[in-house]
């Protein structure tokens, strides 16, 4: 909108029509001013019909808007711990180097599980999923991951594997997606004996595949609350046994109306201890179970 | 599970909700889910939009809630969260302009005084209410905080994120974009005539 002579007028004008006051000292010259431009007097007139519609009752919301939001959120990420606030600089910073180097490099589209490969002959992966998990609310200190506070089972997820679990990765659908544990990556690229074991390890089922290799060298999933996975129907008394210990329950996952249970390679899988992964002979989804732990 | 709570029990409500409790959750979309959609819908083409945004907003409003600061107010916070949704759908679709003349100008009997008000009245409301949906955001979204939610200059502030004295100047300049709007349509000058006829004097 183009700037007019009587702007100062036209705002104190907006003032007076629709506050309902304006200071005698701005009025006076007000008045005068609309007895002389024509303009002025027009757009007081305008404002006078305005008034008539606007304000109104309150419009009510659709019954269906609440129950969309619910059902929305009893599938999507629970609220984010503000912890990650004082770290999110840091975190970004981190993440946009490797970024830097994986596109510079290529490595990040060729070989994201390398980094998971590398750790697991460490004898660690912890993701941050798995981390996060093992925070307790009210900046109560989390349990150690070896200090037996937590229950733990044998995990591996497949993140990263594809196109299509990336597409998957937007804010809302993060709690179906393992962590990027590329990001993690201790080992340079180009390893070829461990890129070689990796491809064949990732190579499984995408709906469940499993990674070969010892189990005790398998990253572990602490069972706590809010916990999501899933695990083979056969472990199932094992994860009750486990559970009744640290006295939590289990419920159904409700599965987002617009996905379905293939389109969820990723979900961390809880293998009871001292067992090996599943086989990719068993990453149909009528063997699976898939939960989410809630307090008794 | 309570009886359904008010805003007094708003700040233990949140605190449940940032603990994960969905049911609490719950209670705030009944406590805010009425002005919220009332805000969006102002600003959007038709219900099918407005309920995307309210929905999403409330959604972002979950899974941000960690970054919600207790001292400050969860409507402020929540309508926040909107008014950037809003303002991230009109940039998607490039402002599209909103027919401001549609079948909503058509005038029936004239003989029926009393109805043929009501309708001038409708149809005033209708034309304001698209002529709102057509301007850009940066200027709909406090006319509407402050004309249609009733929020003070300083709260409109709060919600867009943006200086008092910007606030001021945004719904001054509002008020004169919709007039503009609305004059073409002979909305205006209607009921100007009427005034004048009626000898009104210029009193807001």
């Amino acid at each position: 909108m183009n700037e007019t002579p009587c702007r100062h007028f036209e705002d104190d004008l907006s003032t007076w029509m629709f506050e309902g006051a304006l200071d005698e000292k701005r009025l006076a010259p007000l008045k005068g001013h609309l007895k002389t431009c024509s303009s002025c007097r027009q757009l007081k007139d305008d404002y006078s019909a305005m008034k008539q519609g606007l304000g109104e009752e309150t419009l009510k919301a659709p019954p269906e808007l609440k129950s969309r939001v619910l059902q929305r959120i009893a599938v999507g990420s629970s609220p984010r711990r503000s912890w990650v606030g004082p770290l999110s600089y840091a975190a970004a910073a981190s993440v946009m180097a490797v970024m830097f180097w994986g596109l510079s490099t290529g490595e990040l589209f060729h070989r994201p599980q390398l980094a998971l490969e590398n750790q697991r002959r460490l004898g660690s992966a912890p993701s941050e999923r798995h981390d996060r998990s093992m925070l307790k609310k009210d900046g109560e200190s989390a349990p150690s991951k070896m200090d037996g506070t937590g229950r733990k089972g044998y995990v591996h997820d497949l993140d990263g594997k594809s196109t299509k679990t990336s597409e998957l990765s937007d804010e809302n659908d993060s709690q179906w997606n393992a962590p990027t544990q590329a990001l993690q990556s201790d080992t340079a690229p180009g390893d070829a004996s461990t890129e070689k074991e990796s491809g064949e390890g990732m190579a499984g089922d995408p709906t469940g595949g499993v990674l070969s290799g010892d189990p005790e060298e398998t990253p572990t999933l602490t069972l706590t609350l809010g916990l999501k996975f899933k695990v083979l129907k056969k472990d199932l008394p094992m994860l009750d046994k486990a559970l009744k210990d640290l006295s939590l329950h289990r419920k159904p996952l409700v599965m987002p109306t617009d996905k379905r249970l293939e389109d969820i390679p990723s979900l961390p899988t809880w293998i009871p201890p001292g067992q090996h992964p599943p086989q990719s002979s068993e990453g149909q989804a009528d063997l699976w179970e898939y939960v989410e732990l809630v307090a008794p | 599970m309570g009886a359904l709570t008010g805003v007094d029990d708003e700040p233990r409500l949140i605190e449940r909700a940032r603990g994960g409790d969905r049911e609490a959750f719950g209670m705030l979309v009944d406590i805010h889910q009425d002005r919220l959609y009332h805000f969006v819908r102002r600003q959007s083409r038709d219900d099918d939009e407005a309920m995307d945004i309210a929905q999403e907003a409330f959604v972002k409003a979950w899974t941000k809630l960690a970054l919600f600061r207790a001292d400050s107010k969860f409507s402020t916070w929540l309508f926040t969260i909107a008014a950037n949704e809003c303002r991230s759908r009109h940039r998607s679709r490039k402002l599209e302009p909103v027919a401001i003349d549609d079948a909503t100008m058509q005038v029936s009997d004239p003989h029926e005084q009393g109805a043929q008000a009501t309708l001038e009245s409708e149809e005033l409301k209708a034309s304001l209410h698209k002529a709102l949906a057509s301007l850009d955001s940066d200027y709909s979204q406090p006319l509407i905080l402050l004309h249609f939610q009733g929020e003070s200059y300083q709260s409109i502030a709060d919600i867009l994120s943006i200086p008092l004295g910007t606030v001021k100047t945004r719904i001054h300049r509002g008020h004169k974009f919709l007039a503009e709007k609305l004059r073409p349509l002979g909305k205006t000058e209607t009921t100007s005539v009427r005034h004048a006829s009626k000898g009104h004097k210029a009193q807001p």
